[in-house]
C-alpha cells in the first residue's frame, strides 16, 4: 500500500481523533486516562504525522 | 472513498471504541474489585512514589528507605471500601507500620504494625505482609487514598528498609449495587 497524502491524511485524523477523545475523558475523570496512557507518545505521533501531512500536501500540489 | 481507506477507517473507530470503553470499564470498576501492583521498576500512576524524596535511595533499583516516616498515595478512579495491601520487603520487621490516612488536617493515621500481621517468609528471603484497611472516612485528595510507612528507630538501629513490591487488592460496590442505591 503506497503511503500518499490520503492516507497520511487518514492516520492524522485517526490520531487527532483519538488524541481529543482520550484528553476529553481524562478533563472529565482525572486520571482515568493517564494512569494507563501516556499521552505524551501519542502527541509526539500526532505532531510526526501532521509533519508528513504538511511535507505530502507540498509534493501533491507541486505534482 | 477508496477501499484501503475505508479499511483504515472502520479500523482506528473501532479501535478507538474498543479503547474507550477499556478505558471507562477501568474508570468504573463495574465488579467492584480490582489489583494495582508495583515493582518499583518503571514508574507507577496508581501506586505514587515514596515522598519526601530525600528519605529514600533506590538499591538496586528498589526503593530503600534511609529516614521515616515516607508517605504514598494510591489513586482510585472511584471510591472503595476496604483496601487488602501486600507488602513486600526486606528489613526490620518489628520496627514497621503501615498507615492509612483518616485525617488530614490532625495528621491521624490508623497505623498498623507489621509484627502483628502473620508474615510470609519468600523463596527470595524477603518478607511478606499483608494488611486490611478500611477505606471508609479514610482522606482523600484528588482521587487517592495517602498512606503512611512508619519504622521509629529505622536511623539508629541502622538498618534499611528496602521495598520490593506493594499489591492493593481494592473491594467495593459493583456497578449494579450502586445503581440499585438510586430505587
Amino acid at each position: 500500500m503506497k503511503l500518499n497524502y490520503e492516507t497520511i491524511r487518514e492516520v492524522n485524523l485517526a490520531l487527532s481523533v483519538s488524541l481529543a477523545s482520550l484528553l476529553i475523558l481524562e478533563t472529565l475523570w482525572t486520571g482515568s486516562v493517564l494512569a494507563y496512557i501516556n499521552l505524551n507518545y501519542w502527541l509526539i505521533l500526532w505532531f510526526l504525522s501532521v509533519i508528513l501531512l504538511l511535507f505530502s500536501s507540498k509534493t501533491e500540489n507541486f505534482k | 472513498m477508496k477501499r484501503h481507506l475505508k479499511i483504515i477507517r472502520l479500523s482506528w473507530i473501532l479501535a478507538l471504541i474498543l479503547l474507550m470503553a477499556w478505558l471507562l470499564i477501568q474508570a468504573i470498576v463495574p465488579w467492584g474489585k480490582i489489583t494495582y501492583e508495583t515493582n518499583f521498576k518503571k514508574p507507577n500512576y496508581v501506586i505514587g512514589r515514596f515522598l519526601p524524596a530525600d528519605r529514600v535511595v533506590l538499591s538496586d533499583g528498589w526503593p530503600s528507605l534511609k529516614a521515616e516516616p515516607v508517605y504514598f498515595t494510591l489513586f482510585t478512579p472511584r471510591l472503595f471500601s476496604k483496601a487488602s495491601i501486600s507488602f513486600d520487603f526486606e528489613g526490620p520487621a518489628e520496627l514497621i507500620k503501615l498507615g492509612l490516612c483518616r485525617d488530614k488536617a490532625l495528621w491521624n493515621y490508623d497505623l498498623k504494625a507489621l509484627s502483628d500481621q502473620p508474615l510470609e517468609k519468600l523463596a527470595n528471603g524477603d518478607l511478606r505482609a499483608r494488611l486490611e484497611f478500611d477505606l471508609a472516612g479514610a482522606c482523600r485528595d484528588k482521587s487517592s487514598y495517602s498512606f503512611m510507612i512508619s519504622a521509629p528507630g529505622l536511623n539508629q538501629a541502622d538498618k534499611e528498609l528496602i521495598i520490593k513490591n506493594i499489591k492493593v487488592d481494592l473491594i467495593g460496590v459493583t456497578f449494579w449495587q450502586y445503581i440499585l442505591r438510586f430505587f
